[in-house]
């Protein structure tokens, strides 16, 4: 499959994301301005100002990339209490206290995913932990991570914890995170939950479609939103002499996140000096024509490898292949980190209706598929991931 | 390499055995080889993959963490999930990595380590720390992690890598790299490798960390091989604009050299770098002067002018 896609079809890509965004975004905004210098958004109605990039500490222990990011005007730093038993935390904290940066400068960010077995009491020692190993009084920000369920928004020891919490004046505001499948449902249900105030949340050019509405009536209700993850997969390295002439891949996603006016900060790991000095850069003026193109090419690229669900193509099929269950149940697997579900899932298809024929087949699907998809390849590469449970 | 299918690698797992410390030395430690089978332990079963990540696949798995990975020279990993009962079940899941080599092993090993985790004897090292263990030995890294730490669930996480790090063949040694650092003063277990960009500078390699800690002040000594003495040179020229940029030079030359300098900056503190042949190496942090620098001239001799 080529890389070339029609306007038509590239508009039917997402057009609540990729089209509609990276379209209207690339054009000039009411906020132009110079690159290069920090700039800050209110975060909902937090009455928090974050900075337009946000310091990710994954993986990072190296306090003179902290200071270095300080010094350039990044004033939030995100963490989490989950990875490595706090190590992260503790490195967080040991920089913070070394480089002396007043703690009322910072928006100070972590949070950990809840196991299911959680009491009220046990929140409360890890939320002590937690300030204790980032040498803080009060967190500004505590997200529940890694949601995947409505019912992991909605528990209420997390709900009642946080409560009690805040009233004994250790953290301020609550937020929710994740980048699983079920994401759009999670923040549908922490926007009925109304406790709140803040998404951190994966947010790209190709994923997603209907995010960018959700995110609009998130901030109609005072909920501020902070992104990672803007890459959309990260796979740039697959794809030739990907560049736009000024800004990078990276950066240009950035750019294209902070283009959404409700988004307030993108989160960006910052491992060496030049990380920091890349993505400070991306703060400022509008995409480009080239870097629009560039994203263009970016999502075009992987445009062949997204099935829509469409079904259009099981008319064709001679086997009775449900292709779009099989192809949804792939996407998890692959791409959402719910390979346990996903191959559950496949193993409860009917016999007949799933994917095995298909290496031996002629593949008349891949004539019925209107996006022109290799939809036989990819029933045959399903088939293998997902057909471990029904042997 | 894509994923491989998961059925291919149940087959590998289940003609390799669990063996724990039974397998013999000269087993392959390929990552799917090295899981243990759960069929051997009583009441639980796998209930996830084996599946195994390649370089260009492993983000799926890890997410943002996969660059750090491949950073320390990933090759494949094999993942798996053990439970016990059904409903609802009580799981560990275990990830067995081919690092390519025993520094990238003991790289992401070391990187990942909390400081209070419990020592283990497993393989060249391990610890358990909450509902987390790791080990490392040989080009394989292991990570497993409970649900919570019920005994039952952190007694089978303890043993599934304590398996694994029976399993790998070879030494249970540190690596050579670590063998110029001074002895007194050293912090135990701080001896870090990072893979590149050391101390967050593209102009350096990686290198080489380890905490020294003098009358209750600690500072971190760290060393980068550029090659060769006019990289070297280079390198520290860099070094030095860089801290005279964010920081600030101190006119008295340390005695350590004509190239050698002292420097105080945000975020490292007081410190002292130097070349020393084809090596780039400093200290920074609260040592004083005398102190820092002593432990500097114990790593200059030790690395010698070649």
């Amino acid at each position: 499959m080529g890389g070339s896609i029609d306007r038509r079809a590239f508009l039917k890509l997402g057009a609540a994301s990729a089209g509609a965004a990276i379209g209207c975004g690339g054009a000039a905004g009411p906020r132009d301005a110079p690159p290069g210098g920090m700039r800050y958004r209110p975060l909902g109605a937090t009455g928090l100002r974050v900075s337009e990039v946000a310091f990710g500490a994954h993986g990072v222990d190296n306090a003179g990339v902290m200071a270095a990011a300080l010094e350039a005007g990044v004033t939030t730093f995100c963490t989490s209490g989950g990875y490595l038993d706090g190590r992260e935390e503790t490195a967080l904290g040991e920089a913070i206290a070394r480089i002396g940066v007043p703690r009322e400068r910072l928006v100070l960010m972590t949070g950990a995913d809840l196991r299911g077995n959680e009491t009220v009491d046990s929140w409360l020692r890890d939320l002590d932990a937690s300030l204790r190993r980032l040498r803080t009084d009060v967190l500004d920000i505590y997200y529940n991570a890694m949601v995947q369920t409505p019912a992991q928004v909605r528990s209420e020891v997390l709900l009642e914890a946080f409560d009690r919490a805040r009233a004994a004046g250790k953290v301020r505001h609550l937020g929710v995170s994740g980048h699983h499948g079920g994401l759009q449902e999670c923040l549908e249900a922490a926007l009925e939950c109304g406790a709140y105030e803040v998404f951190f949340t994966k947010y790209d050019f190709v994923s997603y479609p209907d995010q960018d509405q959700l995110l609009r009536r998130a901030a109609a209700r005072g909920i501020g939103t902070m992104v990672f993850k803007t890459t959309a997969g990260n796979r740039q390295r697959e794809i030739k002499d990907l560049e736009a002439g000024g800004l990078s891949f990276r950066q240009a996603t950035i750019r294209w996140a902070l283009s959404n006016p409700d988004v307030a900060s993108v989160a960006v790991t910052m491992t060496s000096f030049d990380r920091v000095s890349e993505a400070v850069a991306a703060v400022g003026a509008s995409l480009s024509a080239a870097e629009v193109a560039m994203l263009r090419r970016y999502a075009g690229e992987m445009y062949h490898r997204y099935c829509r669900f469409c079904a259009t193509c099981e008319g064709s099929c001679p086997h009775h292949v449900a292709v779009a269950e099989v192809m949804r149940y792939q996407m998890y697997f692959a791409h959402y980190g719910r390979e346990k579900e996903a191959m559950r899932l496949y193993g409860r298809l009917p016999s007949t209706a799933t994917a095995a024929p298909c290496r031996a087949c002629a593949g008349h699907c891949d004539d019925a598929c209107p996006f022109g998809r290799a939809v036989r390849e990819g029933l045959v590469a399903a088939h293998e991931q997902l057909s471990f449970a029904r042997a | 390499m894509r994923r491989r299918s998961a059925a291919a690698l149940l087959a590998l797992t289940v003609l390799a055995g669990c063996g724990g410390g039974r397998a013999p030395r000269d087993e392959p430690s390929e990552p799917a080889a090295l899981l243990p089978a759960a069929q051997e332990i009583p009441g639980w079963s796998l209930v996830e993959g084996p599946t195994a990540f390649a370089p260009e696949t492993l983000y799926e798995h890890l997410d943002g963490g996969a660059e750090r990975y491949l950073a320390h020279g990933f090759r494949e990993l094999a993942h798996a999930r053990y439970c016990l009962g059904a409903d609802p079940p009580a799981c560990v899941g275990l990830d067995v990595f081919d690092m390519g080599g025993e520094l990238g092993a003991f790289g992401i090993y070391r990187a990942g380590r909390p400081p209070a985790a419990e020592p283990r004897s497993w393989g060249a090292e391990g610890y358990r720390s909450g509902t987390f263990a790791a080990a490392w030995k040989g080009a394989v890294y292991v990570h497993g992690e409970a649900d919570d730490e019920r005994p039952e669930l952190t007694a089978m996480l303890e043993r599934l890598v304590a398996d694994v790090g029976a399993r790998v063949p070879g030494a249970a040694a540190l690596p050579a790299v670590l063998e110029p650092l001074p002895g007194g003063g050293l912090v135990p277990l701080s001896e870090r490798f990072v893979p590149g960009d050391l101390l967050g500078h593209s102009f350096l390699p990686g290198g080489v960390l380890a905490d020294y800690e003098l009358d209750g002040l600690r500072s971190e000594l760290f060393f980068s091989d550029l090659g060769g003495e006019g990289d070297a040179a280079a390198a520290l020229a860099w070094l030095r604009a860089h801290l005279e940029a964010v920081g600030e030079l101190d006119s008295e030359r340390p005695p350590l050299g004509d190239e050698a300098f002292r420097f105080r900056a945000p975020g490292l503190g007081a410190g002292t770098a130097l070349r020393v042949g084809r090596w780039v190496a400093g200290i920074h942090g609260e040592l004083e002067a005398d102190a820092r620098e002593a432990v500097l001239a114990d790593l200059v001799a030790a690395l010698g002018p070649d």
